[in-house]
């Protein structure tokens, strides 16, 4: 699981770098999901997680929309650019985003209930609360700077949404540290059951 | 985890009906075409050599944020005998590209893009007679095969020469506020007998006069005396609400000095100030402009 979290921990953190040269991305997000559908598949694979299907699905998309936005991009001509639902893209993948990490805590919370866990239940079922919250006000700010073109709503929502990714390494960071307490109390049951 | 789904539920249904009304929003704010401003000017075309010269003036419209066409010919239907040059980009910009691609773009405000066009008259035949000769349509053809006719308001056309006055210039400046200031001085006693300007008169401005300081309510009847200095101030009045006219005027003035012989010349010219545009003041000039058809 810990190594599964690093990946999703590092994913995180490379989907919040972005490097641009003009319209040309250096560094594309669809990286750090890449980082984080191998995180997802490991933790599933520790058979941490039942029934991943929903959460593989939104990697999936999330990493192909990034390489069709990249193509995209790069030959956008100004007939394309004026076709209004692609406007509201960038809500689009806030939601996905929000779809997934709500989909994470929920299978956490699921993992933390079914060890009785209630102390680490609650704790993350009011970090996911938070989140939303944060990833709530991003998603009308981001949907009312488009509607009007406000650069500064629009650079508020955005520094939001980054806000929300920090928030979300220090639950993945707590999450390996409590996964990592989890662990020495069990090898310490064990040994204590193995020298009785 | 319950009431997480409600919320995650809520977050998305919010965001939703958002999306459905912000939709709805803008596509009815679109422009079926460019809308032009109501322009308000004199122009004046010079004919003290064979060839015509007329300063570039500019005619300015909104646009959809997306419309890249650019106008690349314009003419007057109502005098179709003169020809008139479009100039969109500036060649002599070091950063071409770039300035060209902000020509394309226009000024972007909220979902509109307010656009210039540059234009000169280069030729008029001679025998075309031009005293305050009015056009009110102009034709804009784009650089997609487009075209549309436009009433652009009032563009009064006249000759003039380049004559020696009894005034010379010192001193000129101007704002973007609109506010112009100019010196002249006498060169030998004249006196102003008229000042014509057609669209002065629509120009809501104000306008102060002095002759070493004196002040007086009209051009008109002015006497200087030979190195008196002729003062011209003008203050262009902000424009009522959603009030985007635009306005060029310029005073033909004819003097007449101490033996009696008259000559013309222009004194000063009245510019709007440079309009500071809000997107949503935009949508409601739209909707009043879409009112008057």
């Amino acid at each position: 699981v810990k190594s599964g979290l690093n990946k999703l921990f590092w994913g995180v953190l490379l989907i919040s770098i972005h490097l641009n040269l003009n319209s040309f991305k250096i560094f594309p997000p669809f990286i750090g999901w890449i980082v984080i559908l191998f995180g997802v598949l490991k933790i599933e694979k520790d058979d941490i997680w039942k029934g991943s299907t929903a959460l593989k699905t939104t990697v999936w998309t999330l990493i192909i929309l990034d390489l069709l936005e990249g193509i995209y991009v790069l030959s956008a001509s100004a007939s394309t650019s004026s076709f209004l639902p692609l406007l509201f893209y960038p809500v689009f993948l806030i939601m996905l985003e929000l779809f997934f990490f709500h989909l994470v805590f929920e299978k956490f919370v699921t993992y933390f209930n079914e060890r009785n866990q209630q102390d680490n239940v609650k704790h993350y079922i009011k970090k996911d609360k938070t989140y939303m919250i944060l990833m709530g006000i991003s998603l009308v700010l981001t949907i009312v700077s488009l509607s009007i073109n406000h650069m500064l709503i629009y650079f508020v929502s955005s520094m939001i949404v980054l806000v929300s990714r920090i928030y979300m390494l220090t639950v993945l960071h707590s999450l390996r540290k409590t996964q990592r307490e989890h662990s020495h109390t069990t090898n310490k049951k064990t040994l204590a059951k193995q020298s009785t | 985890m319950k009431s997480n789904k409600r919320l995650f539920k809520a977050v998305l249904l919010i965001s939703g009906i958002l999306i459905i009304i912000a939709t709805g929003f803008l596509y009815s704010i679109r422009l079926e075409e460019p809308l032009f401003f109501r322009h308000y000017y004199d122009e004046l075309i010079s004919s003290h050599d064979e060839e015509p010269h007329h300063e570039m003036s500019d005619f300015s419209y909104i646009t959809n944020r997306y419309d890249e066409r650019v106008v690349d010919r314009m003419t007057f239907p109502e005098e179709p005998d003169i020809t008139i040059q479009v100039s969109r980009d500036n060649h002599f910009d070091v950063l071409y590209y770039a300035n060209n691609q902000v020509h394309r773009s226009g000024n972007i405000v909220g979902h509109y893009s307010v656009k210039k066009v540059n234009w000169e008259i280069v030729d008029v035949p001679e025998d075309m007679k031009l005293d305050n000769t009015l056009i009110t349509q102009v034709r804009f053809f784009f650089d997609d095969s487009s075209e549309m006719l436009v009433d652009i308001g009032e563009v009064y056309l006249s000759r003039h020469g380049y004559n020696e006055t009894p005034v010379e210039h010192i001193y000129g400046s101007s704002s973007t506020d609109g506010d112009i200031e100019t010196k002249y001085v006498f060169k030998e006693n004249a006196t102003i007998v008229s000042v014509n300007s057609p669209t002065l008169a629509s120009i809501p401005h104000i306008q102060s006069l002095k002759v070493n300081d004196k002040v007086y309510e009209s051009l008109e009847g002015v006497h200087g005396e030979k190195e008196d200095t002729l003062m011209i101030s003008s203050v262009v009045l902000p424009a009522e609400e959603n009030d985007y006219d635009l306005y060029k005027s310029q005073l033909q003035v004819v003097f007449r000095n101490d033996a009696g012989e008259e000559s013309e010349g222009i004194l000063q010219w009245v510019t709007s100030a440079g309009n500071y545009y809000e997107f949503f003041d935009l949508i409601s000039y739209i909707e009043t402009r879409r009112g008057d058809k």
